[in-house]
């Protein structure tokens, strides 16, 4: 892939383009799966440390402007390499082989600057995956809310009594979530590795 | 779960719910991963065709091409002839069948491609090893033939074996394929001869059946 084409597949991630993140799981995917399954992983293991690995990309990307000295595959092989080797080390796996792709980002990508916490991650995406699972109702008050629309607003538009109902049913909501994250064996795990 | 996680949890899930454009990204790459598994689905629809056809096909290929390893085919066939040697069938001489793999050219017709006369010398794989072993002779001894012998097409074969008594034998010759040619029940006395006429070149095997126990396995190369 040249330049332009890569600069283009950032700018796709930074602007949520589905056709760039198309293109990588299409492109990229297939790699991190070779990694993982060569070092103790599953299928699953690698699609979900590729979804890091875009959320990672995503978060690099928005937060200040990427200047790459490698390819964006090599970089983007080096944050799934990264991850993968923190959430090994951090489950008590084994230890990652050794592999003739280690990029030239390597070194850029360990910059503190960089480093992005591989548990930060794997927390957000077990978030992501019980949010979805909210009554609709509950997944709209708190996006109303985190766009700091006013409690008044939130319950003339979802049809509520008033604001003191939907403080109720925000605190209600965030409850049912921090719970049904507590009980997911994901999580259970991830606090007990820590 | 101590205090301290509690709190580190409330505090990540309210920076990540805070975090719209986060949420944003999220949701476009579930649409993503859902439009790839939609997209895999009629690709693997298409591959279990394929995949079906080719079965039907090699399918298709062995029944009109019968081929040395149909064995199940071959162990019924003993069954069949040993239940057939069971009835009392005295005035049946040598039957030679014609079978649908074995190409046997009427006037006019073409001969047998050389790939065919090839394929008639390969050995039938289960019954190879048997040749030459006698599987329950204790009582029974055959003189002749050789267990493996090589002759012309029209040529014949005499079988002689000592008469101990023994009980009606059931005789049987099979192609290389596994098809029954010859198959002659119910004999008595102590020899009877084997005529090749009409046969094609290749591979045959000859067995000596007493009831259900097979008692000797021969072979006969049958070449020009």
């Amino acid at each position: 892939m040249n330049p332009i084409s890569e600069a283009k597949l950032i700018d796709g991630v930074i602007k949520k383009r589905r056709a760039a993140i198309h293109f990588m799981y299409k492109d990229y995917f297939p790699l991190i799966l070779a990694l993982v399954q060569k070092n103790s992983g599953t299928r699953q293991d690698a699609e979900d440390l590729f979804q890091d690995g875009l959320v990672a990309l995503y978060l690099r990307c928005r937060d200040k402007e990427l200047v790459l000295h490698c390819s964006l595959r090599s970089y983007f092989y080096s944050i799934c390499r990264n991850l993968w080797l923190q959430r090994l080390e951090r489950k008590c796996r084994f230890i990652l082989q050794p592999d003739l792709l280690v990029n030239e980002c390597e070194e850029t990508y360990h910059s503190k600057t960089d480093l992005i916490q591989e548990k930060k991650l794997e927390r957000y995406r077990l978030f992501w995956r019980h949010f979805k699972q909210l009554p609709d109702d509950c997944q709209k008050v708190f996006q109303m809310y985190f766009d700091k629309i006013p409690f008044k607003t939130i319950a003339k538009n979802l049809g509520m009594q008033d604001a003191d109902y939907v403080k109720v049913r925000k605190y209600l909501c965030k409850k049912l979530l921090i719970k049904r994250i507590k009980k997911d064996p994901e999580y259970l795990n991830c606090i007990n590795h820590e | 779960m101590n205090n301290k996680e509690e709190i580190e949890l409330d505090k990540d899930l309210t920076e990540f719910l805070q975090d719209r454009k986060l949420l944003e990204f999220l949701q476009v790459l579930d649409h993503v991963k859902e439009k790839k598994s939609q997209d895999f689905g009629p690709s693997c629809l298409l591959m279990a065709a394929l995949l079906l056809l080719l079965v039907a096909l090699t399918g298709y290929w062995i029944f009109q091409n019968p081929i040395q390893g149909r064995y199940p085919l071959i162990i019924n066939g003993i069954t069949e002839l040993s239940d057939a040697c069971s009835r009392d069938l005295k005035n049946i001489d040598i039957v030679i069948h014609n079978s649908p793999g074995f190409f046997i050219p009427s006037p006019g017709e073409n001969p047998p491609s050389e790939k065919t006369t090839v394929n008639n010398f390969r050995p039938l794989t289960y019954l190879e090893g048997m040749v030459g072993v006698a599987v329950r002779s204790d009582h029974f001894c055959l003189l002749s033939p050789e267990f493996s012998v090589a002759l012309t097409p029209g040529d014949s074969l005499q079988f002689t074996w000592k008469e101990p008594g023994t009980s009606s034998l059931c005789f049987t010759v099979l192609n290389n394929r596994g098809e029954m040619m010859v198959s002659r029940e119910n004999i008595t006395g102590a020899s009877f001869t084997l005529i090749t006429n009409s046969w094609k070149e290749g591979v045959y095997y000859w067995k000596i059946i007493e009831k259900d126990m097979l008692l000797n396995v021969g072979k006969i190369t049958l070449r020009k």
